[in-house]
């Protein structure tokens, strides 16, 4: 009603002559607002949940003699990847954010043991649009095992060696 | 009475002007003018999406959705609120025609609230864009309305008309496609 008031006499005369051809203003239109909210968080065994970032344990020891380590004899270690399980929106898509060379390490009493790479494979669920990225499966979940690369110079000393990987979750 | 009044008083100077031959004539010019408005229109051409949304499991915060160009701009910026590329958010669009140079109202309401299932998000603080210009605010109240003023179009008024808003996002905001019941878009001259 106060918007009616509010027209000029021009358009309110307008308005009725109108009336007999058509629509006058003031004329509505309806719409609706919608979002999609996805899960935000990996998770894994071991890991903090935490807005994307899931720090599951990895370990490795190094079982060879430091002191023998020569690039054609490389110290033999055992690695133990880590199982994440990512949830995420049904057929949506993700890639991971891994720590870069040297940014990580695994702890043993004493002595740090650097992680050099990763090698990311896929149980389950499939690779997603683009290299690197993988899809949710239909009850979106995604199983991965990461498993953490090093380079054992010398020195390195024998020893069980276990720590925290940082992993970043990045939607497509 | 007031009449005879004034004609007796007057009298003697149309006797005496006519009696010098002088005419008692004179001519000034003006227009006539009318506006004729045509009825103004509005019609979707598509809905108002803020595409996928990653929540923040600690904080909440909003998402402005930029009527001009789509944009979204996340407050506070540390929130960790994301949105993802997968689902692209777009402002509502309306094909708006009428009188050209005429200024006109875009009235929506205050808010809107978006459901998935028992969980809900607000809509409010709306933009509007006239044909990709610069977004302007929703401004002024009556009732549970807003309205903004547009500047009419320079040419035929035959546009595209944009919403935009902001979508506040609490923290560990449940998962879900959130949709809102349809809601009325309204124009008018002003």
């Amino acid at each position: 009603m106060s918007i009616r008031t509010c027209l000029p006499a021009a358009a309110l005369l307008a308005g009725a002559a109108a009336t007999a051809a058509g629509p006058a203003g003031p004329v509505s239109s309806q719409v609706t607002a919608s979002a999609r909210i996805l899960r935000p968080a990996v998770v894994g065994a071991g890991s903090d949940l935490e807005n994307g970032l899931a720090a599951p344990d990895i370990s490795g020891e190094v079982v060879a003699n430091p002191a023998a380590v020569t690039p054609a004899r490389p110290a033999r270690v055992t690695v133990r990847p880590a199982a994440v399980r990512v949830y995420g929106h049904r057929g949506g898509s993700f890639s991971l954010a891994l720590p870069a060379s040297g940014e990580c390490s695994l702890q043993a009493a004493g002595a740090s043991l650097p992680v050099d790479g990763f090698l990311v494979s896929v149980k389950g669920g499939a690779a997603g649009s683009k290299p690197g990225s993988f899809t949710f499966d239909g009850l979106g979940l995604q199983d991965l095992r990461i498993t953490p690369t090093f380079k054992v110079g010398t020195g390195q000393l024998k020893g069980f060696y276990r720590g925290t990987l940082p992993i970043y979750m990045i939607p497509d | 009475m007031k009449y005879s009044a004034l004609i007796l008083a007057t009298s003697p100077l149309v006797l005496s002007s006519l009696a010098f031959g002088q005419s008692n004539t004179s001519s000034a010019s003006t227009t006539a003018s009318a506006y004729i408005y045509v009825p103004i229109t509005l019609t979707k051409t598509h809905d108002m999406s803020f595409g996928d949304v990653f929540p923040n499991a600690q904080n909440g915060g909003t998402i402005h959705l930029n009527a001009a160009d789509n944009s979204t701009t996340i407050s506070p910026p540390a929130s960790g609120i994301t949105t993802a590329i997968t689902h692209p958010p777009s402002a509502a669009v309306f094909a708006l025609t009428g009188k050209k140079n005429a200024k006109f109202n875009v009235v929506v309401p205050a808010s809107v609230t978006m459901t998935s299932g028992s969980d809900s998000m607000t809509v409010d603080t709306w933009t509007v864009s006239l044909a990709s210009g610069t977004e302007v605010a929703v401004t002024g109240a009556s009732g549970t309305k807003l309205s903004t003023v547009l500047p009419g179009a320079t040419g035929p008024l035959n546009t595209t008309l944009a919403l935009g808003g902001t979508l506040h996002v609490s923290a560990a905001q449940p998962e879900g496609d959130y949709t809102s019941t349809a809601f009325n878009v309204t124009v008018t001259y002003e």
